[in-house]
């Protein structure tokens, strides 16, 4: 029966048009993120652009990896001076990984003199200890490495869970209320199983086709990712992404374990939405409605964090995934417990995730009751 | 095994739709008459519990249904008023996937769906999709999955709707092959639907069955009832006003004219047997007027 639902669900012009729109907007997201990055150098007319600037900037970085120290710091500015004066400069080539070092490290006061108006300078340029960084495990144990391309990654991520998501309910919304609409519940309501049976096929259904959604897409993000980035820098301390201000997070984590986490917290905020999208289904009477209202509620928390932006709604809106679903802004608010409902961080992503799986339980077994008891009186 | 309706009564507000019916269906086919409006696909899905009573119960083998809703839905075939289909399926993909809801396994619904497409005359579309199905046609593929699980309770509403005359000797045919072993009942609008095949017509109006029995019965309630007369020239609305006018012919003679009182209307009119046309006429003329 479950084949059934799927086919009822994704065998139609609709669904179809919804997919190839979806495929496209992914290709853009692709394109911003992945070809369009710092990381690609300037244009195609300069001397080092395209993939010859991703793979000098890894190198560049790779040379440059291991654990957080002034030592470290220090070779990495000289190095920026040096091959700045030299070629880069001249080249218009933008070395992602010693400027992102540069600009954290090189006091606001000293950036002029460090870069000067025609020679990038060393001299009388004070360099940031480490120490002052602000991290909660000592720095020695944090390592420095090629951080931009995950970056990048992290952020397409952030994007594209939103098209999954939104995609996801497009596709799914009419699971119940499509039903209504051709005034097909009467005849399924009194067959043997229209009450218990196919209400936990249609939800598997949503399930199958969820996950589908969110799995092909995430193996081609991150396919690309491997292919046009390779995955060096996996291993550097997520603390080190110099572009994100998380340097108090307190677990010991590398971009590898935040690629996990990201995807298991994105998968539980994907149940979460698609099974609020069957209840809101189950509860309305055309496609349409169920489609408004579910995109409502998946997009209203987060216009509410405009309105709310302190305070116990606020800290309960980091709940919903649309919010928890950004990864720099969740890593920042795990950073900084105030944001959250707890001031341990183990208890913020247990809450979190808690509240998800609890939500999609709940909202599954509501509808299940609701439909089988449906009667109209 | 008895369909026996209680008590039952529907109300919305203040308005009373069904007003303390209670019947009891044995195996047969039972019309199910009124105008439009009457109640009857009300009564329907309240017999097959997608509707709850405003009080009164429906019992099935000595059960109330909802007590064992499973059970009762494995003994029932539905035919609702209003559905449309799912266009991406094929006809026998529709009739296997309700076959499946209705406890049947894969390969016996498919069996099961390809001898009731024959029945039914759509064997040669069953792989075309329902998209490109005539309404007849849909309704014709109603009728089959109403039939799929064999079921002992067969409620069928309005299934005629959009039927053409050679589609609707041909159902009647089906239906009354299978009155032995089931009850049948049939909510209808149209009287030659019922006229033939049913054992038991029920005459639903103002919220009660205001009569009941065989065709016979019943048209022996208006047997001096209905009356012919013959008319030359323009016959005024007015003259026509006091009594149900059922037919109009014209001859050469003039205009027959068929209508229902319960006097003679004038002194050509003479006395005929009554059809269950006049029937439906009798009962629901003045609603239809007053509507």
């Amino acid at each position: 029966m479950i084949k059934f639902e799927i086919k009822k669900l994704i065998n139609n012009k609709a669904a179809i048009g919804g997919v190839i729109i979806a495929i496209l907007i992914l290709g853009g997201i692709i394109s911003t993120f992945f070809i369009g990055s710092q990381l690609e150098g300037g244009s195609s007319s300069d001397p080092i652009h395209g993939r010859q600037a991703i793979m000098l900037n890894q190198k560049i970085a790779e040379q440059h990896t291991g654990p957080l120290t002034d030592d470290r710091i220090e070779k990495i500015i000289d190095f920026r001076a040096e091959t700045q004066n030299k070629e880069y400069r001249k080249k218009h080539f933008m070395d992602v990984f010693s400027w992102a070092v540069a600009d954290k490290f090189i006091p606001e006061n000293y950036q002029d003199k460090f870069y000067g108006s025609e020679k990038v300078s060393r001299k009388g340029v004070e360099i940031m200890p480490v120490n002052q960084l602000g991290t909660v495990i000592p720095p020695s144990k944090l390592k420095l490495g090629n951080f931009a391309p995950w970056y990048q990654l992290f952020s397409l991520m952030s994007a594209s869970i939103i098209l999954i998501s939104v995609l996801a309910i497009y596709l799914c919304s009419s699971v119940f209320s499509g039903d209504e609409s051709k005034h097909l519940m009467p005849l399924l309501l009194t067959t043997k199983y229209g009450r218990t049976k196919l209400t936990k096929s249609k939800l598997l259904a949503t399930f199958i086709i969820s996950t589908t959604i969110f799995v092909i897409v995430q193996l081609i993000t991150i396919g690309i990712f491997g292919k046009y980035f390779s995955f060096s820098g996996w291993d550097t301390s997520i603390q080190l992404n110099l572009f994100w201000n998380i340097f108090n997070f307190p677990i010991n984590m590398n971009f590898m374990q935040l690629l996990f986490w990201t995807i298991a917290v994105q998968y539980l905020g994907l149940m979460f939405t698609i099974l609020i999208t069957c209840f809101i289904s189950s509860y309305t009477k055309n496609s349409s409605t169920s489609l408004a209202v579910s995109l409502l509620f998946y997009f209203i928390p987060l216009l509410l964090t405009i309105v709310f932006r302190s305070g116990i709604i606020s800290k309960l809106l980091n709940l919903f995934p649309i919010v928890n679903s950004n990864v720099q802004k969740f890593v920042t608010n795990l950073s900084n417990p105030g944001q959250l409902l707890f001031n341990n961080v183990e208890a913020n992503i247990i809450l979190t995730s808690s509240f998800m799986i609890f939500v999609a339980i709940v909202g599954s077994v509501v509808v299940y009751l609701h439909v089988k008891k449906e009667k109209n009186s | 095994m008895d369909l026996i309706l209680k008590k039952i009564t529907k109300a919305y507000g203040k308005q009373t739709v069904l007003d303390d019916i209670s019947h009891v269906f044995s195996n047969g086919i039972y019309g199910l008459l009124g105008a439009n409006g009457a109640g009857k696909s009300t009564l329907l899905n309240i017999i097959c519990g997608v509707i709850k009573p405003t009080s009164g119960n429906v019992y099935f083998d000595e059960k109330i249904i909802d007590s064992n809703l499973q059970f009762y839905y494995s003994n029932l075939g539905f035919l609702p008023q209003i559905f449309n289909y799912y266009p991406q399926f094929t006809g026998l993909e529709f009739l296997v996937y309700i076959g499946m809801l209705k406890g049947l396994s894969k390969k016996a619904a498919k069996d099961k769906g390809i001898s009731l497409l024959s029945l039914v005359g759509l064997n040669n579309v069953e792989h075309k999709r329902i998209n490109s199905y005539s309404g007849g046609m849909k309704q014709r593929l109603g009728i089959a999955q109403s039939l799929i699980n064999d079921p002992k309770i067969l409620i069928l509403d309005e299934p005629t709707v959009g039927l053409d005359p050679e589609e609707r000797v041909r159902f009647r045919n089906v239906i009354s092959s299978l009155s032995n072993n089931k009850i049948i009942i049939l909510s209808t609008h149209i009287v030659s639907d019922v006229e033939y095949i049913a054992d038991e017509i029920l005459i639903l109006k103002d919220g009660k069955f205001k009569e009941k029995g065989t065709a016979e019965n019943l048209l022996s309630t208006i047997k001096n009832s209905v009356w012919e007369f013959t008319q030359k020239g323009k016959t005024s609305i007015q003259s026509l006003s006091n009594f149900t006018l059922v037919n109009k012919k014209n001859t050469p003679e003039g205009i027959i004219f068929r209508v229902i009182s319960n006097k003679k209307p004038n002194e050509q009119a003479k006395k005929v047997d009554p059809t269950l046309e006049d029937l439906y006429l009798y009962y629901f003329s003045n609603e239809r007027l007053s509507r």
